[in-house]
């Protein structure tokens, strides 16, 4: 039990960290010029980092449904609204 | 017979009751932090819309390094708050604690990139009165960076729970924890608006 709970919690690491890494070098392609692709990729991996680190490290997968439904708006919410804006 | 119904055995499995982690003002904190920093998020984004030119151009005398090796310290802080949670409800205090003092590490670790990359950037000239995006990018750094030093007191905060000699109280240490991550979480989303978008 206590195995699977800290390499649950290595392997969200992990992952996070790839996606950072992902998202690093994607931008450094394009360091002097705008690019859409690039700014639509960044945005998305940082939304998935993003409900990462609510539902694995806050434990929000764990918690009332109000919770789990409050964090999902705020995100949905705030990535549609940087993305339209972006757009725009 | 409703209370009975509403508090579980003792022996059941956490993961089958859908509980509050932490306590329910860190909640109302956490939700009203992650919301006044969604509508700035937004305003940074209006006036990105405005001065896409002004914004790229400047976004250029950011170090993307130092921005990426930020994000990775606060992912290896949060891994390590959430493992100090795993052992203060397995009962392991010792290495709670010590988890929470590694955590503490990479916090001071951020704040030390950051400072030399304020430094470097005021050193060429990058100051807040450059534009608008150095002003974003100085507001939005440093209230996040007080952030982090609130999360120092909060780790200390959680160190000297689990050495009360009555015993810790869990959900003390999962409140302190569900802080640190906000504050990752925050620098996630800040390391895509103000180093990566193109």
């Amino acid at each position: 039990m206590k195995g699977t709970v800290t390499s649950r919690i290595t392997w969200t690491w992990a992952v996070l960290s790839a996606l950072t890494v992902v998202s690093w070098v994607l931008a450094a392609t394009r360091r002097f010029s705008p690019s859409t692709a690039v700014t639509i990729v960044v945005l998305a991996i940082a939304a998935v980092k993003t409900r990462i680190v609510i539902r694995q490290f806050m434990d929000v997968r764990l918690a009332p449904h109000w919770l789990r439904r409050a964090t999902d708006a705020w995100l949905a919410v705030l990535m549609a609204a940087i993305i339209g804006l972006y757009l725009l | 017979m409703t209370a009975e119904a509403q508090s579980p055995p003792a022996d059941a499995p956490a993961r089958r009751v859908p509980s509050l982690p932490g306590d329910a003002g860190m909640w109302v904190f956490v939700l009203g932090d992650m919301v006044i920093f969604g509508v700035y998020f937004v305003v940074f984004m209006v006036y990105r819309g405005h001065e896409q030119a002004v914004f790229l151009a400047s976004q250029r005398h950011l170090s993307l390094a130092s921005g990426a090796v930020n994000t990775l310290v606060l992912l290896a802080s949060s891994r390590f708050a959430a493992l100090a949670v795993a052992a203060a409800r397995a009962g392991d205090n010792r290495r709670a604690g010590r988890l929470i003092a590694w955590c503490g590490l990479c916090g001071i670790a951020f704040l030390l990139v950051k400072a030399h990359e304020w430094y470097s950037l005021v050193s060429a000239g990058q100051t807040v009165r450059r534009n608008n995006f150095y002003m974003f990018y100085y507001a939005f750094t440093g209230v996040h960076l007080f952030h982090v030093l609130m999360g120092l007191i909060v780790l200390g905060v959680m160190r000297a729970e689990l050495r009360r000699p009555a015993g810790r109280r869990t959900w003390l240490i999962e409140a302190g924890a569900i802080y640190w991550h906000m504050v990752d979480l925050l620098w996630i989303i800040l390391f895509a608006l103000l180093y990566l978008m193109r």
